[in-house]
């Protein structure tokens, strides 16, 4: 900030406290910081804000915030704790769950939070079959969430699900007098969509659509403690640059969206932190071994072989190479098995055995339009490729038409770059939606579908014994690195700023970079 | 004059029409699945098609576009199928932003262009001509986004000047909403630092956007002060024995008034269809921005609603114009 | 030619009277070598092959020196191959989308200024009505709807800019018709197609191209623009606009991987700037604005 005109910029403050402008929720407050404020910079917009609909890295950023689900998962690894649920049984079988809720929640609007409303939230999201329903699909159904008494919901499975308890946290609660009261014909969607009903930490108070969202603290929250910020300014920041640029000027307290680059430019910058950490999220290179010329084995061992693995490394910048399928760091992983690594022997030796000895074939390249470093990787991809004989077609898809275009394998192209996504640390949050035969025509599994994965997928997933599972698992890793179904690439580190005077931040690969703001203080 | 301007008015209504048709006959005949990417990556068919239904995309092109003119009348512009808000309700957020850059750049075009372009006549065929035509043609010729990054980097990431983009700090509060202008805002509130933070931000994204109304502005001024000089009148005024400068002033305003006013009809309305690019560059939220997210999410009644809107404001600040030129020199209403 | 009078000037003696003016000569000169880079970049350049998508891990981020010019990008291409690359798609793209827009545009103003009534009603009002929406907002739309590419992307472009050639045609085409030498070929009983083709068009030709001339320079900048907000040509095809947004993140440390391919949109969009002035004030010395 320039002090040239004789007035800095606190000056300013004090002189702007005199003259407080108040607005709606937040109450009288100074222009600028009064140290319980905490600025958070993203960029994205939350479309959708019902719980029971919207599904992925921004909805669960709001979510944990401004409502409760029965159980949280924090910290890494990946730990269930208590949420409105302060206690929890299961049976021998694992097929029955008791919740017991806390005394004291309320909602947002006073009202105690009963078994009633949890049971009336279960009932919503299986209703609408949308966001993180697929997670339970077959596993919870309505008539399987029973009211024991106020504060006690009993959810019997109608199968077994061994990583049921982490995919809970995404059940988030709603307050059932008030979704009733504007349910209108689409049973709440259209309000709850732009409007919380919630029982969180934090209540959205403010909302200037894509500019801002102000959020305060939630008095009567059920949790006594937490940190020392009062309100919260998520703020819409679209270019990655100017996030740098508002995390070195101490203008934001945190960023979610910085590349690589933006990471490296800051890494002295004074008064700002780095947070460097793996994620669950699996990068792949989907390949259509259901139509076209990928359905030939060698071809896709060819091309596996082909990869360039560093030079992806080198684009990506932060990421860890996948070693088969699955993410390194969960339970189950299987180190020993071998994977494929640029090798153009091995490539050009695959090639001689299939059905196109010397390539003259020209595959096409898939990515979501302005993921540049998709973009990169299939320049990459293109200059390795063409050292077999085989050209690429290098097309971006807007999201809309690449989900489109995964609905049958005569639509699919050749390769299609995709991050899967992680929504509960379990080896099954890949195995299922990425390899079982039931996701076909979903981007998550476009064309793959082989009788022995789907037989191993569901063993493990019904499995109850760790050990008999982590060995299916491995089996499984083998088999389909063997059928190269897949280019495994790289799960991406999260990238995340933070100015040092916040604490209270505990780092999670679940979900969302944006952290929850309960433990939040400013110093 | 009046029935001149009420027959402008009505005139509005079959453009109206025809503007809403023609939009929809090109959103709805180009490919892009708005509700598939609603649904969300794991949605079923059947929730597919419920959204379908809901948002009534499932019936006839014609039905659809029916629905749509009685909403119109009602001032409803639809509803995003991404957001579910009411599209009307997104243009009044956004365009405020959108009119106070498009504003503040013809006001900078103005400013800096008509002293120019005199300059240059005055000085015709000589060094400072010379400059100002080859200034405004490399000006012209500099794509917005190019400008906005060199003029990013110099001010705000080399000099630390001024803000990157964004309208107002984040962490500060931005004047109570009156017009939607915080420069005008932060006026009617009295609050001059906050008048001074909005200048800030709206410095560079407006001299970006200036220089095409700037360029033409000179150009214009040049050439009608060029003819004024040489028109008999002067020269009989001269020979008279009136000063020169009195003389090039009344006439040179008139000029000034004409050049400007025929700038702001071309402009106005095309500079708010074409903020696009600066407001992206400068992350400034206005309703370029807001299309850009919506065509990208092939969102189509947000980007109908947004070309509509502007397409208005062109016809209409058209119509402003001509009544101005009109109240000027009322030797026109004849013809 | 029976009209010599008022057919467009001999292309020799146009020639002549342009390139006695230097600024404009200069500025054919550059667009010639633009052509020419074009045509022959690939074979100039010390890295065809980054134009065609190879890339060097080894060498990413390299500052310009003598073995890049231009300096090196992300992927350790080489910045002056790609900007050689680019400008044969930033002009293919803007000659086809201003080729195509005059045809459409000269099509739709001829029949609606010569045969008038109904047809003119009908042509005029579309074309008033395509003149009110947004231009760049109607060809991001259509571009994005219809994907990547550098075919849709003139497409985009081109259904926003024809209405402009449409009403020039319309408007010149009727002025004509009230002309002494087109009547009077039309009571030597030429047919009226005979007329339009023989007599009218010709005489709306030097307007259409000094508008072309002019309109070249938008083209290249609306190209760009696409790019640069990312509906643009298909990897790894190189395209200026998309090299600048791709390279902002790197700013301000690496600027040369946006400042050249800038410095290339500037450079060819004023030289066919000049160019356009240079023609219209050969074709048309009264209209000096």
């Amino acid at each position: 900030m320039s002090t040239k005109n004789g007035m800095t910029r606190r000056d300013f403050t004090a002189l702007s406290a005199v003259t407080a402008l108040s607005f709606a929720g937040l109450g009288a407050q100074a222009r600028a910081q009064d140290g319980t404020t905490f600025v958070i910079a993203s960029n994205t917009e939350l479309d959708n804000m019902d719980p029971h609909t919207a599904l992925g890295n921004i909805p669960w950023a709001f979510f944990i915030n401004i409502y409760d689900p029965l159980v949280r998962v924090r910290h890494d690894p990946p730990t269930i704790e208590p949420g409105l649920a302060e206690s929890w049984t299961i049976s021998e079988d694992g097929l029955v769950l008791t919740f017991n809720l806390r005394e004291n929640a309320v909602f947002h609007d006073g009202s105690p939070i009963t078994a009633q409303a949890v049971k009336y939230s279960f009932d919503r999201l299986l209703r609408l079959g949308a966001g993180m329903s697929w997670m339970i699909d077959g596993i919870i159904e309505a008539h399987g969430v029973e009211v024991v008494d106020e504060r006690t919901v009993r959810i019997t499975l109608s199968q077994p699900f061994a990583p049921i308890m982490q995919v809970l946290p995404w059940v988030f609660i709603v307050n059932p007098a008030i979704v009733e009261a504007n349910k209108g014909d689409d049973d709440g969607q259209s309000f709850l969509s732009s409007n919380p009903a919630g029982s969180g930490p934090f209540e959205l108070t403010r909302f200037e659509a894509g500019n801002l969202y102000g959020f305060t603290r939630f008095a009567d929250y059920f949790v006594d403690g937490g940190g020392n910020v009062q309100n919260v300014i998520w703020r819409i920041v679209r270019e990655t640059s100017s996030q740098r640029l508002l995390i070195e000027r101490g203008e934001v307290h945190y960023v979610l969206d910085l590349t690589a680059e933006d990471m490296n430019a800051i890494e002295a910058a004074p008064g700002v932190k780095r947070v460097i950490e793996p994620t669950l999220q699996p990068f792949y290179l989907r390949m259509n071994t259901a139509h076209g010329p990928l359905t030939d084995v060698n071809l896709r061992r060819a091309v596996s072989s082909a990869f360039d693995y560093e030079g992806m490394i080198d684009v990506l910048g932060y990421a860890d190479l996948l070693h088969g399928p699955f993410p390194a760091n969960l339970p189950g992983h299987n180190a020993a098995m071998e994977v494929y690594r640029t090798d153009m022997e091995r490539a050009r030796d695959y090639l001689g055995q299939s059905a196109y000895p010397d390539g003259g074939i020209k595959l096409t390249y898939v990515y979501v339009s302005g993921y540049e470093q998709q973009r990169r990787i299939g320049l990459i991809f293109l200059d390795s490729l063409r050292q077999l004989g085989i050209d690429l077609e290098i097309k971006p898809l807007t999201w809309p038409d690449m989900v489109a275009a995964a609905r049958s394998p005569e639509t699919q192209s050749d390769f299609m770059a995709v991050w899967q996504s992680s929504n509960y640390a379990d080896l099954d949050n890949f195995a299922f939606p990425a390899f079982h035969s039931s996701q076909n025509g979903n981007w998550t599994n476009p064309v793959f579908s082989d009788p022995k994965v789907d037989e191993m997928v569901v063993a493990a997933r019904v499995g109850t014994d760790p050990t008999e599972r982590t060995r299916i698992y491995h089996q499984m890793q083998a088999y389909v690195v063997d059928q190269a179904t897949d280019i495994y690439c790289a799960t991406l580190q999260r990238l995340i700023a933070h100015r040092d005077n916040l604490q209270g931040f505990s780092y999670t690969p679940i979900g969302s970079n944006a952290p929850e703001f309960f433990p939040l203080s400013l110093t | 004059m009046l029935r001149l301007l009420l027959q402008r008015l009505v005139l509005l209504v079959p453009v109206l029409l025809g503007l809403t048709m023609l939009l929809f006959a090109i959103a709805r005949l180009l490919p892009g699945d708005p509700v598939g990417l609603a649904a969300g990556p794991q949605a079923s068919p059947e929730r597919i098609e419920a959204l379908r239904k809901e948002f009534g995309l499932d019936r006839p092109v014609w039905e659809q576009y029916w629905d749509y003119l009685v909403n119109l009348t009602q001032g409803d512009l639809g509803v995003s199928v991404m957001s579910r808000r009411p599209v009307a309700d997104d243009i009044a957020n956004f365009l405020p932003a959108t009119l106070e850059l498009v504003i503040a750049a013809l006001v900078l075009a103005v400013v800096a262009g008509v002293p120019l372009g005199l300059l240059a006549a005055v000085h015709k065929n000589r060094a400072v001509d010379h400059f100002t035509r080859v200034f405004s043609l490399a000006a012209l010729s500099t794509p917005p986004f190019f400008l906005g990054l060199l003029l990013q980097i110099a001010f705000a990431m080399s000099l630390n000047m001024l803000p990157l983009g964004g309208r107002f700090p984040i962490i500060e509060l931005p004047p109570e909403r009156v017009t939607g202008l915080l420069t005008v805002d932060a006026l009617i509130a009295l609050d001059w630092e906050a008048y001074i933070l909005a200048l800030k931000h709206l410095a560079l994204p407006a001299i970006t956007l200036c220089i095409s109304p700037m360029a033409t502005i000179i150009g214009l001024m040049r050439s009608s002060t060029i003819e004024i000089l040489q028109q008999d009148h002067v020269r009989t005024a001269h020979a008279h024995g009136l000063s020169p400068s009195k003389i090039h002033f009344k006439y040179v305003l008139k000029s000034a008034f004409g050049a400007t006013m025929t700038v702001i009809g071309l402009y106005f309305g095309w500079l708010l269809g074409g903020t696009v690019i600066v407001e992206t560059v400068f992350d400034w939220p206005g309703i370029g921005l807001y299309a850009t997210e919506a065509i990208v999410s092939q969102d189509f009644l947000p980007v109908i609603g947004v070309a509509l809107v502007v397409g208005l404001m062109f016809v209409v600040s058209n119509i402003v114009i001509d009544l101005c030129y009109l109240l000027i020199n009322p030797k026109m209403r004849s013809q | 030619m029976s009209v010599a009078e008022d057919a467009p000037p001999r292309s020799d003696s146009f020639l002549r009277r342009y390139m006695s003016n230097r600024v404009p000569a200069l500025a054919l000169a550059v667009v010639v070598a633009l052509f020419a880079l074009a045509a022959f970049g690939e074979f100039l350049t010390p890295y065809p092959d980054h134009i065609r998508g190879a890339v060097n891990m080894d060498d990413r981020f390299m500052s310009p020196s003598a073995k890049h010019p231009f300096g090196t990008n992300e992927l350790g291409q080489d910045v002056l191959s790609l900007v050689l690359g680019g400008a044969r798609i930033s002009l293919i793209a803007a000659v086809s989308i201003i080729a195509l827009s005059a045809l459409i545009g000269t099509v739709v103003g001829a029949v609606a200024g010569y045969f008038g009534r109904f047809a003119d009603e009908v042509l005029m009002r579309l074309t008033d009505l395509m003149l009110t929406v947004p231009s760049l907002i109607l060809a991001m739309a259509v571009a994005a709807a219809l994907g990547q590419g550098l075919f849709n992307l003139v497409v985009a472009i081109t259904l926003a800019t024809w209405p402009g050639y449409a009403r020039l045609v319309r408007g010149e085409v009727q002025a004509l018709k009230g002309e002494l030498f087109v009547q009077a070929a039309r009571t030597m009983g030429a047919g009226r197609l005979r007329v339009l083709f023989r007599h009218v068009l010709p005489n709306v030709a030097p307007a259409v191209i000094v508008k072309m001339s002019l309109e070249i320079s938008f083209a290249m900048i609306t190209v760009a623009s696409l790019g640069f907000i990312g509906i643009g040509v298909l990897p790894p095809t190189p395209e200026w606009g998309s090299m600048l947004s791709n390279a902002r993140s790197y700013m301000p440390t690496y600027w040369w991987i946006a400042v050249f391919p800038g410095l290339a949109i500037l450079v060819s969009v004023f030289a066919f700037n000049l160019l356009g002035e240079g023609i219209r004030e050969t074709l048309d010395p009264r209209g000096q604005r």
